[in-house]
């Protein structure tokens, strides 16, 4: 036993190598934004906005249009009149679109028909939504900074985990070791843990995301002194406050989540009470938007 | 009550004590951990308000020798240092706050006071001739009256209903949280219509942030009438009343002379 784990272990560092010397080379595949979200993210960062012609495109991609229509009909937003698409459009909002498609994009990210994956991921979105609603809130109620680019940065804060994954899978076996119950999970993890970081990064430049987003990916475990109220600080804070509610991917240091809340707290000007309203009910809010 | 500032710079230690002595508290003074730990031995404190990075000695240092000589004075580290790794470890040895510098009077009076486990409503009353207005979160707001206010992200709903109450009725709208919560800060409503749907916040930690700063107003849900059953639905959640748009004219109506009635229609 203790010779599997540690040949699995050296298997999943050589893995580990290959991926991250990719990503130094510059010779990482990201996955790409679907051409018709690209599109549609043109047409409403377009100042002359055209609803027909988002509508049109929208329509091409059926299960981006199924999913504004589900957010548009959902018993959060109640409303049960909404029967077209077009309707939908108009009853979302440009800004809530603009989130609509990003996270639909995002959550395709973090489906696999690997089950191993699959299973992996699924907490690592959990925790994700769980960062993306904390951090719209706080911005929301109590800073200068977008909620909306919070609400991504959030959302996309870990994003290179997923994409990690796959690639690791996909280099598993390429070196034909993908039989069942090789894997050591944690060596595994580890592995992400230290190198999703650079993907995530890779994947927001390609993507053109905003510099905050990319920020919140970039370093989650400091705060940037010199932008207090940043969207990336709003996202470091809201991490560690959803690590706190138990949204945690990998064990955590209670001190380590302390400091995080407590510097967090000064930098960005938050009140206890904000902070006790804000992650009243995450758990439910949470399980209704993964 | 006395507290010792430790801060290597006479301009944050002058302030400490212009802010904290408003109060009524002694402030007593040491430039580093060294001086700090000299004036402990003179006699006991009931709060230190420690920096990080100092000459001779720095803060973590004199808090490891503090809390290892089974001193247990209550320490809220007050520092232009961010790094998470520093304050881990003041955390492992107990510090009760922090304050990153620069701070606002504020910051420092709530989190000074909560480490006494002090009233706070009690010292903002007594030191209001003197000091800024009082936090935030108890502070009364300081401008007017005015008898509704509507958040909806969508103006036009603002809109219809100003055309539906009588002039006399003053209403204000807003578009966002933010903006919401400033109005409140900024003068009294009678009435905070809430639209249960807002893009970025959760209308019930909004309502629940307002009735703090404004617990005298009815706090309205502004539901679609599409919905089901939409009045239930919001007094379960902990709003006063409901009303629904599309509006209904009568419906604003009854609604208006429930809380407005000497106004004239």
């Amino acid at each position: 036993m203790v010779a599997a784990a540690s040949t699995a272990e050296k298997l999943v560092g050589e893995l580990g190598r290959i991926v991250l010397g990719r990503i130094s080379a510059g010779r990482l595949v990201l996955p790409v934004m679907p051409a018709v979200a690209q599109s549609c993210l043109a047409i409403l960062q377009d100042p002359n906005f055209q609803q027909k012609k988002f509508t049109a495109t929208l329509e091409r991609e059926p299960l981006l249009s199924a999913s504004v229509l589900r957010s548009a009909m959902s018993a959060a937003n109640a409303n049960a009149n909404v029967k077209t698409l077009d309707q939908a459009v108009s009853a979302l909002g440009m800004q809530k679109l603009k989130s609509q498609l990003v996270e639909f994009m995002t959550r395709e990210l973090f489906k696999s028909t690997d089950s191993r994956i699959q299973s992996a991921t699924k907490k690592v979105w959990e925790h994700s939504v769980a960062v993306a609603t904390l951090a719209r809130e706080i911005a929301a109620m109590t800073s200068g900074a977008n909620s909306d680019t919070c609400y991504l940065a959030g959302l996309l804060h870990d994003v290179g985990k997923p994409i990690l994954a796959a690639m690791l899978l996909d280099a598993e076996r390429k070196l034909g070791k993908a039989k069942s119950g090789w894997l050591d999970i944690a060596v595994w993890t580890s592995t992400i843990e230290s190198g999703h970081r650079k993907v995530g990064v890779a994947l927001a430049t390609e993507w053109k995301l905003p510099d905050e987003v990319t920020s919140g990916i970039s370093d989650c475990s400091e705060y940037d002194s010199e932008n207090r109220i940043s969207a990336a600080n709003i996202v470091r804070f809201a991490n560690a406050l959803a690590k706190r509610e138990g949204f945690t991917t990998t064990t955590v240091d209670p001190a380590d989540i302390d400091a995080l809340i407590m510097i967090g707290r000064s930098m960005l000007g938050i009140d206890d009470d904000v902070i006790a309203k804000v992650v009243a009910g995450l758990a439910e809010r949470v399980a209704q938007a993964a | 009550m006395r507290i010792l500032t430790v801060d290597d710079s006479s301009t944050i230690r002058t302030i400490i004590g212009k802010t904290l002595g408003e109060l009524g508290f002694a402030i007593e003074q040491a430039e580093d951990g060294e001086q700090g730990l000299a004036k402990l031995a003179t006699g006991p404190v009931d709060l230190i308000l420690l920096d990080v990075t100092m000459p001779v000695m720095d803060g973590p240092t004199m808090l490891e020798k503090l809390r290892a000589s089974g001193d247990k004075t209550p320490v809220i580290m007050l520092t232009s240092e961010s790094k998470r790794s520093i304050m881990v470890g003041a955390i492992k040895l107990g510090v009760s706050d922090y304050i990153l510098k620069p701070f606002k009077g504020d910051e420092l009076r709530t989190k000074v006071l909560k480490a006494l486990h002090l009233d706070e409503a009690t010292f903002a009353r007594a030191a209001a001739p003197v000091v800024a207005p009082a936090p935030v979160a108890i502070a009364a707001p300081s401008g007017d009256t005015l008898d509704i206010l509507v958040i909806d992200d969508m103006e036009n709903v603002h809109k219809k209903l100003r055309t539906l109450l009588p002039e006399v009725v003053s209403m204000k709208g807003c578009a966002n949280a933010r903006d919401a919560i400033q109005a409140c800060r900024d003068a009294s409503y009678r009435v905070i219509v809430i639209d249960l749907v807002i893009p970025d916040v959760n209308s019930v930690t909004l309502m629940n942030q307002l009735r703090e700063l404004q617990p005298q107003a009815v706090m309205t849900a502004l539901a679609l009438r599409s919905a089901t059953d939409a009045a239930t639905d919001a007094k379960t959640r902990g709003f006063d009343d409901c009303i629904c748009k599309p509006f209904d004219a009568a419906l604003v109506e009854q609604w208006r002379i429930k809380y407005f009635a000497r106004a004239a229609a």
